[in-house]
């Protein structure tokens, strides 16, 4: 088996730069004025240009080596920029692109899964991740921003074509913080950010590029400092979507007609997160929940707290429950299904400085409900698995050197829920030339075993796989706006993957 | 929580080995040995190849030399601090000003200090003892990078030890001598002045602060905020992103997020060994850590269709189920098939026990047209797959969900169907 692994050459022209650095040889006696004025001249237009390309094999029948490898090679071109400060300092203009492609995975939608390998479906996809043109008051109190644009905020990332408003209020001295944002627009069907070009977010196919829906998207969070150390916030979002009936879930062409032209719900949320700093003992603590008004259940709830007394040392434990979250339009929405709990706990220190050492564990308990038939689910509904990490770090040689382990494993001899793993690694790196040149080595094994194959009903371990991984990767660094990057891996017994693994990036700053 | 407690219960002993695993830590560490002064990136390394004793100067010298008074004061010798205005000004005392003393006592030959007046050894210390040489060894200290007036703050009556607290206590100054971001902040908030960031550190043009210094990345590294950027931030900093995300683009525009976040390339931080062969489990497990970079449902089954792995569409789809095939006369796949109870309630290894405990995995593969194949209703309210809505599906007519998008009921249900009425 070998991975067929193109070569591929990207080229990358980006234009114009403002940037410097401010001198360190400064005239005696001058005031801080100049130097703020000195600085807000600085650094007007920025463009960052990335590739990135992996190639790898697939193996579709795990265990089989014999047949069923398919090639995957992914390559994509982002292209973000930005012309900052325009008109007295109070307009920007910001842009992410993205191209995309995997030049055929050997797969279409259509081709009998018997057929040979017709390299027909090479997804090609460019799209736009935000482009929006943003105002901000004199003062700073009020902020607009038109255009594509990521939302960020308790809910989630979401992607609008609208406007987004932004109000801040700021005592003098900074302690205390109000800032409130509306924004209302299309969403973006189909969006690029984390998702994929061909499916929409209750995993329906879009069949060739067919406009399927429009809608609104409107909501609004408010964010509040109190006293520095307090911060709260409130979060609301709503989505409706309206649809055609050409998507093929509909149980009959009835349906499907009593169906089209709706205008549906499609997200209706509403979050709430509280943190607070407990500083004289060194304490943060956090709690943030969001329910699902759609579904009328909880969303997620998250709660921890942490222990921070210095840069060297970090303890932490968290609560986390979490439900499956779909789109207004899924059927799983009504599904009989569960959500799931865990807690964990983690810590890490510098010891002596170079020595770092870290460790962490947790515990999940997953839940179903009971069958009329009284058949009960075999594996174990508890997974939990221990952390640990070490690493030294000098701080006289620019190399390190460590080992960490994870592991999802179970209690017992039951197979837990989701199967298990445990993965070692071994790595270190170097750094030459005054840092323009660094280079990684990694050796590391993965165990796994899954509770999916036939023996789940029988006694004893579930199978398991263990495989090998060597990876080689360097980084250079040539002039300061330019990143060259390679990792080679080779791997031993993979159950999924070929032996041969790449990956590249080119990534290019103004 | 409750349903977690039994299961903590069980973990008591690992959690006991953690706490004492910390414990032992904290305990070779020594107490909390992690201060390690100021930030290279606004305080850059400094190279002051001089000698002089601050402590001499402005406490022990008057006992030592029998000088009336309580020793120099700082502007003794940093004169023009009170009118600095700026960390270009760097303050440090010329030739001028150590001969204000050092022209009537250093050369004494009752002095315990024989070296005659005109030795530049006395205070630079790298050249060698004989020398009459002007050029001494140069003292490199870099601007730092905040914005700093000595002027406003001795106007405001802040004592010289309260930002340089030891340096009575020492020789040379150093850049360890300088204020780290707490001794400021401790004392703006006591004086109910500005501690917003661009008081103190610099701003670009599009109004964050300026992180990238030829010296290194400014990070916050002590406890100002949610935001300590030690080496578990990279794994924590969801939560306060996310309610305070105004804080971060205090630093980062969303293009740094992106960098990491948009999902284009294999990170070995966070997909690390065989990680096509753990990266179910994993999900299965956490997906919540998935879902910073990936949209669950539409980015695992976009992949695991274009790689074939997927079904795509309906059960009865013939282009469907390409990871499904005869090993042995069996039908075997990518989990417990037909045969081996897959699809029968009266087994252990129903589907349903899965789509119960996360189905995120199960769509992970199957688009809901896979499961309305089997769950759809009938006309007359059956559906041969069983009744995926649980207990008392009742509960569900009428709902607000359904209330508010009624299409998707008319996946399953048709409009002829009494249980959809």
């Amino acid at each position: 088996m070998a991975a067929r692994v193109p070569v591929l050459v990207s080229s990358l022209v980006v234009a114009g730069s403002l940037c410097a650095w401010p001198s360190d040889g400064g005239a005696a006696q001058s005031t801080d004025a100049e130097e703020r004025a000195d600085q807000a001249s600085r650094g007007l237009v920025t463009l960052t240009a990335r590739s990135t390309y992996q190639g790898y094999t697939l193996s579709l029948f795990p265990g089989a080596r014999d047949a069923g490898h398919r090639n995957v090679n992914r390559f994509s071109q982002s292209l973000d920029g930005g012309i900052y400060a325009l008109a007295a300092g109070q307009v920007d203009v910001v842009f992410s692109l993205r191209y995309t492609t995997d030049f055929g995975t050997g797969f279409h939608r259509d081709t009998p899964a018997d057929a040979g390998i017709p390299a027909v479906d090479g997804k090609n996809v460019l799209g736009i991740l935000y482009f929006y043109v943003d105002w901000r008051s004199p003062s700073g109190f009020l902020n607009l921003r038109l255009g594509r644009q990521l939302i960020l905020d308790d809910l989630a990332w979401n992607e609008v074509d609208g406007l987004k408003a932004s109000i801040r209020f700021q005592d003098a001295h900074a302690r205390n913080r109000l800032e409130v944002d509306a924004y209302a627009g299309l969403p973006v069907a189909l969006d690029r950010l984390f998702s994929s070009d061909a499916f929409l977010w209750d995993g329906t196919e879009v069949y060739d590029g067919r406009s399927l829906f429009h809608g609104l998207a409107l909501g609004g969070s408010a964010r509040a400092t109190v006293m520095r150390d307090l911060s709260a916030s409130l979060t609301y979002r709503q989505a409706l979507v309206h649809r055609s009936d050409a998507i093929s879930t509909f149980s009959d062409e009835e349906s499907a007609a009593a169906s089209d032209g709706k205008f549906g719900l499609q997200e209706h949320l509403f979050g709430l997160s509280l943190g607070y700093l407990a500083r004289p003992v060194d304490l943060s603590l956090y709690a943030s929940l969001s329910w699902d008004l759609f579904v009328g259940k909880l969303d997620q709830g998250r709660a921890g707290v942490a222990f921070d007394p210095g840069p060297g040392f970090h303890v932490q434990a968290e609560y986390l429950r979490s439900r499956p979250r779909f789109a207004g339009d899924s059927i799983f929405n009504f599904f009989n299904i569960f959500g799931y709990d865990r807690g964990r706990i983690e810590g890490s220190m510098h010891i002596m400085g170079p020595l770092i050492i870290e460790a962490g564990y947790f515990v999940q308990a997953f839940e179903g409900g009971a069958l009329s038939s009284g058949a009960t689910f075999k594996g174990s509904n508890t997974v939990h698995g221990p952390s640990a990490g070490i690493e030294f770090r000098p701080a006289i040689l620019p190399m390190a050197a460590g080992a960490r382990f994870e592991a999802s494993t179970n209690f017992g001899a039951g197979v837990p829920y989701g199967g298990t793993y445990r993965f070692g690694e071994l790595f270190g790196n170097a750094t030459f030339l005054g840092g323009r040149l660094s280079a990684d080595a990694r050796l590391s094994f993965t165990t796994t075993a899954s509770d999916w194959y036939e023996n789940v009903d029988a006694d004893g371990d579930a199978p398991s796989n263990t495989s090998y991984r060597i990876a080689l990767g360097a980084t250079v660094r040539p002039v300061d706006f330019l990143d060259a990057r390679l990792l080679l891996a080779q791997n031993i017994d993979a159950l999924l993957e070929g032996s041969h693994y790449v990956l590249s990036e080119l990534s290019v700053r103004y | 929580m409750q349903r977690l407690l039994p299961h903590l219960a069980r973990a008591a002993v690992p959690t006991a080995a953690f706490s004492a695993w910390i414990a032992l830590l904290m305990l070779l560490g020594g107490a909390f040995p992690w201060e390690q002064g100021p930030d290279l990136a606004i305080y850059p390394r400094q190279t002051i190849p001089l000698v002089f004793d601050h402590a001499y100067h402005t406490r022990t010298a008057s006992a030592a030399l029998g000088i009336e008074g309580e020793g120099l004061s700082c502007t003794f010798c940093h004169e023009n601090i009170t009118a600095s205005r700026t960390p270009r000004d760097k303050n440090i005392p010329g030739h001028e000003v150590c001969e204000t003393c050092h022209d009537d006592w250093i050369g004494d030959p009752e002095s315990e200090d024989p070296r005659p007046l005109t030795e530049c050894v006395h205070c630079h210390r790298d050249l060698p003892p004989t020398t009459t040489s002007t050029f001494a060894a140069p003292m490199v200290i870099p601007d730092a990078r905040i914005h700093f007036s000595h002027a406003l703050h001795v106007s405001a009556e802040v004592d010289c030890l309260a930002c340089h607290r030891h340096v009575r206590e020492k020789a040379i100054a150093t850049r360890d001598d300088l204020p780290t971001m707490d001794t400021c902040l401790g004392c703006h908030e006591d004086r109910e002045v500005s501690t917003r960031c661009t008081t103190c550190h610099f701003e670009t043009p599009r109004g964050m602060i300026q992180t990238t210094y030829p010296d290194g990345e400014l990070k916050p590294r002590r406890l100002h905020a949610f935001a300590i950027h030690d080496g578990d931030f990279l794994r924590d900093h969801a939560v306060p992103a996310q309610r305070d995300p105004g804080y971060c683009a205090s630093c980062h525009g969303q293009e740094f997020c992106l960098s990491c976040h948009d999902g284009l390339g294999r990170n070995a931080r966070y997909h690390p060994g065989d990680w096509l062969a753990m990266h179910s489990i994993r999900a299965r497990h956490d997906d919540n850590r998935c879902t910073s970079c990936h949209q669950l449902q539409t980015f695992c089954l976009g992949c695991h269709v274009r790689t074939g792995v997927a079904t795509v569409g309906p059960l009865d789809n013939p282009t469907a189920r390409r990871t499904v095939r005869q090993q042995a006369g069996v039908v075997v796949g990518p989990h417990p098939m037909a045969a081996n109870g897959w699809l029968d309630r009266t087994s252990r290894n129903f589907h349903g026990f899965h789509a119960q405990r996360n189905i995120r995995a199960c769509v992970s593969c199957h688009q809901e047209q896979f499961c309305i194949s089997c769950h759809k209703s009938s006309f007359a309210g059956a559906s041969p797959g069983g009744n995926p809505h649980g207990p008392n599906p009742e509960r569900l007519r009428g709902s607000s969900a359904g209330r508010h998008n009624a299409r998707v009921c008319l996946k399953c249900h048709s409009v002829s169907d009494p249980s959809w009425r």
